[in-house]
């Protein structure tokens, strides 16, 4: 019996008429891809998954794991990681950076005016009732002056290539992103399994992620010179604890619970073993309503009483600040080329995926009737939860989003169903095309810098459009090029 | 005016976090001439202002203790002798923030079908009339009786039973109003009844809660569903909100484990009554 050591490049690979990222044609390599195509194509399939197995062992060791969010009593699992690496042009990352920096700062442009004067509502441009309606938007937050005007210290956004090539902001993360962890270890572990073809490339680094984090957290601190920033965790129970721990370590912070802190004159202070301490800076990781008892949802064991209050003293900051989850409502999110013309004058640097806004009768019209081809979000949901496949779903389905759409039109937006750009992906023993997204991380203090890279997410399952880890997605390391000279 | 609040434990807690929301808020009919809080034991009194422009205070007491005591002592020129008399400047229309806050659904006051269907036939009316039309029709269909609702208690609960106190009576009002897109809020204040026979009775010893409602002929103006009154010189502010969850007067978490008992004492009498000429 004789094995088939075929190569991973085996020809045939096929983009079937999507984008894909390393082949322009069948058996046409994209020029950057072309290092790492030849280095593919001497490998030998079981070599592969050799290295394959290596990375998932190194991932389990270092505890690398999420729990699934809607299962509570679900296993923690590692997420599923391709050896392949995606990688992006210099001169396009310039773009992609430059575009993200224009969103992030109107974005806080805008929400420092829904809080204060609320110019943009006085004007028809956008619906009040949108904006002040929105579940994230907190009232209880308004006329605050946040440290240097920044409301969203870290921003994750989901950028996607439809079939020509273009990228698209397709949401942004304005609450408590997550999924950065990934971009480290995941090169970390890279490094490791790939060291030749990593060598091959000048690739951009990543590891300073932390201490691009750290050093936004010190900027925006009320006075101290010297501030101590926490990281504040809802606890081993959430799907993201691993990134928590990984980040608070990174930093060189303490990572706390609710319990670990408490306000008393007007102050945030941390238990320790030598008696209380000052806290100036709260990276929190726990959603508004349960950020305190007193405020919010009072059934919460997560927070901190007083929080709110000490936080509008501005004797403390929250990062990211309270109430940026109005501003990443999907219905809201339509509005934001609106919203750079009116805080900038500029048009989008990159554009926004066309989104029908159900609150709209006219667009509510048309959703309904071509719910078949769209895709259909909760305007609130993330992680791919709350959402229509219009083409992959039965009828069933259909006929229910159109119910829901109906009886709650300001809880959904539809978009239409793109068609991912896809890149090789490793299956079993060789190369199969698989739909991506791309998460990159904006940390915004005195500056906006964008992290060179990103979590490259995948939807493993042939043909799925969805790349959430929670819905059977892996991930890839994202290289993003020095320069393009080569 | 003096607003005293016992809080009192079993055994020794620490950590005791208060937001209170006793005053002072000033506006074109009251000014607050005097305020103090003083609290026992010793703790820290911080003010800031809340999101809805109320004067807020975060008292904390970090050590040990087994009460706390909260003495609010005010003193307020009240103005307002004839509450259907119209300002003199038209008043300026709210801007979206107003709009949104008091007139959509909040967490105790959602929207509810009876709400619409008892307010409906009441929407062709000049809305400063509507409002009092709709108060006068709390009142009489609503029993003011202490003991089946609590601070949480939300709108529907109350519809279904008919009855609740000062603080259901003005959830009640809000919903009718909103249903026929009449701003409104809620207050948080006291009535200052002394030896006026005229002077609205219910809830001279407590705090008390009423209505306001935004109309485009008389701005806002309280209206008082309990006593079935317009809000005058009698009723002094504290504080405004969405409804009662945004403004209790008081509200407090502790560490520790021991069962918490409250008392609340308020005494208000007038010092002098200007004549209404002098003014």
């Amino acid at each position: 019996m004789t094995t088939d050591p075929r190569t991973p490049t085996a020809p045939t690979y096929a983009p079937d008429g999507f984008w894909d990222e390393m082949f322009e044609a069948p058996g046409r390599v994209r020029p950057h891809y072309a290092d790492l195509a030849r280095r593919l194509a001497t490998l030998a399939a079981p070599d592969v998954a050799k290295r394959q197995r290596a990375a998932e062992l190194s991932f389990q060791a270092q505890g690398i794991t999420f729990s699934v969010n809607q299962d509570p009593g679900g296993p923690e699992k590692t997420m599923p990681f391709d050896l392949v690496p995606r990688i992006v042009r210099a001169d396009e990352w310039a773009r992609i950076e430059r575009g993200l920096e224009q969103r992030v700062r109107v974005l806080n442009l805008f929400l420092h005016d829904i809080y204060h004067e609320q110019r943009i509502l006085r004007t028809n441009l956008i619906p009040a009732e949108l904006v002040l309606g929105a579940r994230g938007y907190r009232r209880e937050f308004r006329d605050v002056d946040v440290p240097l005007g920044v409301y969203t210290h870290v921003v994750g956004s989901d950028l996607v290539r439809d079939g020509q090539g273009t990228w698209y902001v397709l949401e942004d993360n304005l609450r408590v992103p997550s999924g950065v962890s990934y971009v480290v270890e995941n090169r970390r572990v890279l490094k490791r399994v790939w060291p030749q073809i990593f060598a091959d490339y000048r690739v951009r680094p990543v590891e300073g992620y932390p201490q691009d984090l750290l050093d936004v957290l010190r900027a925006v601190a009320p006075g101290s010179d010297d501030p101590t920033v926490v990281l504040l965790t809802p606890g081993v129970q959430n799907s993201a604890f691993f990134e928590h721990a990984f980040l608070a370590k990174s930093m060189g912070i303490d990572l706390v619970q609710g319990s670990d802190l408490f306000v008393d004159d007007a102050a945030v202070y941390m238990r320790t073993t030598r008696g209380r301490r000052r806290v100036d800076v709260i990276y929190r990781r726990v959603d508004d309503d349960f950020l305190d008892p007193l405020a919010f949802r009072a059934d919460s064991l997560l927070g901190v009483p007083g929080l709110l209050a000490t936080s509008r003293m501005n004797r403390v900051t929250l990062a990211n600040a309270i109430g940026t989850g109005v501003a990443d409502d999907k219905a809201i999110y339509a509005y934001v080329p609106t919203l750079i013309k009116y805080y900038l004058g500029e048009d989008e640097l990159l554009p926004n995926v066309k989104t029908y806004v159900a609150d709209d009768p006219s667009e509510r019209a048309y959703i309904l009737e071509h719910i078949a081809e769209l895709v259909v979000k909760s305007v609130n949901e993330s992680g791919g939860y709350g959402m229509l496949i219009g083409p992959h779903a039965p009828a069933a389905d259909l006929e229910e989003y159109r119910a829901r759409v109906l009886q709650n039109p300001r809880g959904y937006i539809a978009q239409p169903t793109l068609a991912l750009s896809r890149h090789p992906t490793w299956s079993v023993d060789h190369l199969e095309g698989r739909h991506i997204d791309l998460r990159p991380f904006i940390l915004y203090g005195r500056d906006v810098k964008v992290t060179p890279g990103g979590l490259t997410r995948v939807a493993l399952r042939s043909g799925s459009l969805v790349v959430n880890s929670s819905q059977g997605g892996g991930a890839k390391d994202t290289w993003v090029l020095e320069s393009d000279a080569c | 005016m003096e607003h005293r609040t016992q809080l009192a434990y079993s055994a020794d807690i620490v950590e005791s976090v208060m937001d209170a929301r006793l005053g002072p808020r000033s506006d074109e009919h009251q000014r607050w001439i005097a305020f103090e809080l003083r609290v026992e034991p010793a703790a820290s009194v911080r003010r800031y202002n809340d999101g809805f422009g109320n004067a807020a205070y975060l008292i904390t007491v970090a050590r040990p203790h087994h009460e706390v005591d909260v003495v609010m002592r005010g003193q307020i020129e009240t103005t307002l002798t004839d509450p259907f008399q119209p300002p003199r400047a038209r008043p300026t229309a709210l801007g979206p923030g107003d709009t949104a806050d008091f007139l959509t659904p909040s967490p105790l006051v959602p929207s509810a079908l009876e709400l619409v269907t008892t307010a409906g036939p009441f929407r062709d009316q000049p809305a400063f009339d509507a409002v009092q039309s709709l108060m006068h029709l709390v009142h009489e269909r609503f029993e003011y009786r202490p003991d089946v609702t609590n601070v949480e208690t939300s709108v529907t609960e109350v519809l279904s039973h008919a009855s609740g106190v000062c603080q259901d009576f003005a959830h009640v009002l809000i919903g009718l109003c909103r249903a026929i897109g009449i701003p409104s809020r809620y207050v948080s204040g006291y009535i200052v009844a002394g030896a006026d026979p005229d002077a609205p009775k219910r809830g001279a010893d407590a705090s008390h809660a009423w209505v306001e409602a935004f109309t485009a002929t008389h701005g806002w103006r309280g209206f008082d569903p309990t006593n079935d009154l317009m809000a005058s010189e009698h009723h002094v502010k504290m504080a405004v909100g969405r409804d009662y969850h945004d403004v209790p007067p008081t509200r407090g978490t502790f560490r520790g484990v021991a069962e918490e008992t409250l008392a609340v004492a308020v005494t208000a009498r007038p010092v002098a009554t200007t004549s209404s000429s002098g003014r």
